[in-house]
């Protein structure tokens, strides 16, 4: 459980989570995080997904030879860079999670308790 | 005995004895949750990679680079790209909620309890698939070393296993993930190295596509024996199929907090990016050095063309020691299938579903019999399986996981307008599209009838069963609204 959410059955904590619910920024906040989910879930599957269709629907174009010099067809190359690109795509998410998001959610959190 | 018998033991026992020393046996969720409090990112990051990591898809992929070349890379690929999609998708939003099974994400959102056997009955094949491709690679590894004829090996360890679903239930600690992680990854890293040495040619010859397809001649132009639709329909499955697989998250909560948890992730996704970019320079390594497939083919399918790259740059000794890590790793994750595949049926749903008075059945029992009857189904269709390659039937198992309890959990957690008769009627026409789709297919249908001919001409029907799955939640949900005074959908 995040710490934000995680309440015991008290007075104290339901009037602190209904403080915190209600709260505007918070509000805004829980959104702009599921937007930014949103929008890193749909380029991670975009990528995959256009990999994917290429692959099934032309192989010609990735078996095509990198260079004259270089044999190396395209499709290692770009298998290669997919897996990077996802890690790094991975990588991104997990420092916007937890640096600015959680650092604003600790912001407000701190303003309801005050 | 043998050499490579002498080296596979000396190997293999004293890792097993490890292994098993190490697995303090944990009996609750509590205490599981509990021992990897301590844990930082980057240590659980490294457990997190010991589960993941399949020697299925080790031996399966680098098979199938040498055999068909062509889709031995999808399978690479999409093994991988399910991964980051779990931790947007799911992690972070189960964290959230604060439930971290199907079972409890279903029970929060609706209230007919059927739902939740839909999805307990939807791991049923994944599980006993998955567990039959582990039994396969396991068998004909021991087959390799010792010599002795595979359906004796195969019962040999369906009594192995028995006695693992009868004796109870033992939790691979996260220490043990670890060394599991760390040894497969170097043994990966210095025979990809060792071969590269070997086969002494730069890196732009390595994957040259003459070479590459005079091992694997186009037919009619095609590149792949399967259709475009059908390969599609392979990597849908391999997407979707992790996010609902019955244990992957269970370590991701088992550390302190959410910043932790993303952290272990992260790292995670690199050690298990590095695996399967390791897989793909093994698997052309292989079309190098091995040549052409008919040199190598055996009984066991394209199963053991790691073992023989082994053989062929280390000799008996690498061959036996890869062999005895793969065993281990093999066998870890059997252990982890029986207990966890057969705990979502007993515990999940049985214990804690079924209402409190009329339960008639113990449910140690119950327990027991659902991990031995599926150890009974694995061992069958691991004897239909033999000559099958091992990533295929994990691709085969990720197809019903991509079809019922993806769009189950998914649909729970996304989708308000799904109501509780959607989720079932939905969850049900996943399950019986894929079971047809699978047993009139060519794995079984296929193997069964010898012809090879099959009603059904997809190897894998993610696709099509996932299509007819999503159909009928929405249509349902839709239109059919027999009574809202049950308050049909959220509680």
């Amino acid at each position: 459980m995040p710490s934000h959410l995680n309440f015991s059955q008290n007075s104290n904590a339901k009037e602190y989570r209904a403080k915190l619910l209600i709260h505007p920024e918070y509000q805004r906040l829980r959104v702009r995080i599921r937007q930014y989910r949103a929008s890193v879930a749909v380029v991670l599957l975009t990528c995959y997904l256009s990999f994917l269709f290429v692959f099934v629907s032309f192989p010609q174009v990735l078996l095509q030879p990198v260079s004259a010099q270089n044999p190396t067809p395209w499709l290692i190359p770009a298998a290669i860079m997919l897996i990077l690109f996802q890690f790094l795509v991975t990588g991104v998410y997990v420092k916007q999670m937890n640096t600015v998001f959680d650092d604003e959610l600790e912001r407000i959190r701190q303003d309801v308790e005050v | 005995m043998s050499n490579t018998a002498l080296y596979f033991v000396l190997t293999a026992l004293p890792l097993m004895i490890l292994m098993i020393w190490s697995a303090n046996r944990i009996r609750t969720a509590a205490e599981f949750y509990a021992a990897g409090r301590e844990y930082g990112g980057l240590r659980n990051g490294l457990a997190i990679t010991g589960d993941y990591l399949s020697a299925a898809s080790l031996l399966g992929i680098t098979g199938l680079i040498l055999f068909s070349g062509y889709s031995g890379l999808l399978y690479a690929v999409g093994f991988f790209s399910g991964w980051p999609i779990i931790l947007i998708l799911l992690a972070d939003k189960l964290r959230t909620i604060g439930h971290f099974t199907l079972a409890d994400v279903l029970k929060s959102r609706f209230s007919d309890p059927r739902i939740v056997l839909v999805a307990t009955l939807g791991y049923f094949p994944v599980v006993v698939i998955y567990l039959s491709a582990q039994l396969v690679a396991m068998t004909w590894l021991l087959n390799y070393i010792f010599g002795v004829k595979y359906e004796i090996v195969l019962a040999g360890l369906t009594g192995v296993a028995l006695v693992t679903a009868l004796t109870g239930r033992m939790i691979f600690s996260s220490r043990a993930q670890m060394i599991k992680a760390g040894l497969v990854m170097t043994l990966m890293l210095s025979m990809t190295l060792l071969a590269f040495d070997r086969a002494s040619s730069s890196l732009s010859e390595l994957f040259s596509i003459d070479i590459w397809f005079a091992s694997n001649p186009p037919v009619n132009g095609a590149v792949s024996e399967d259709s475009p639709l059908a390969l599609f329909s392979l990597g849908i499955a391999l997407i979707l199929g992790p996010v609902g697989l019955p244990h992957v998250m269970s370590r991701f909560f088992s550390v302190a907090d959410e910043r932790r948890a993303r952290m272990s992730v992260f790292y995670a996704t690199g050690m298990i990016g590095i695996f399967y970019i390791l897989i793909i320079l093994l698997g052309f390594l292989t079309v190098h050095l091995l040549g052409q497939p008919e040199a190598s083919v055996t009984a066991a399918g394209s199963n053991l063309v790691l073992v023989r790259l082994a053989e062929l740059i280390g000799g008996e000794f690498l061959a036996a020691v890869l062999v005895a890590i793969l065993v281990v790793v093999l066998f870890s994750v059997m252990t982890s299938l029986i207990l966890t595949g057969s705990s979502a049926f007993s515990h999940d749903w049985y214990a804690r579903t079924v209402i409190g008075g009329s339960k008639r059945w113990n449910e140690r029992h119950l327990h027991r019999l659902a991990s031995s009857v599926t150890v009974v189904f694995a061992a069958s269709l691991a004897l239909l399986w033999q000559t099958e390659n091992v990533a295929n039937l994990v691709g085969l198992a990720f197809a019903f996981s991509a079809s019922v309890n993806v769009p189950l959990l998914l649909g729970a957690l996304y989708c308000d307008r799904l109501t509780s008769a959607g989720a079932l009627s939905g969850g049900l026409a996943g399950l019986s599209a894929t079971l047809i789709a699978v047993i009139t297919g060519p794995l079984i249908w296929g193997n069964l009838s010898g012809s090879g001919e099959s009603f059904f001409s997809w190897r894998h029907p993610a696709l099509f069963s996932l299509s007819v799955a999503v159909l009928v939640m929405w249509f349902v949900s839709r239109w059919y609204h027999p009574s809202r005074r049950e308050g049909d959908s959220d509680k």
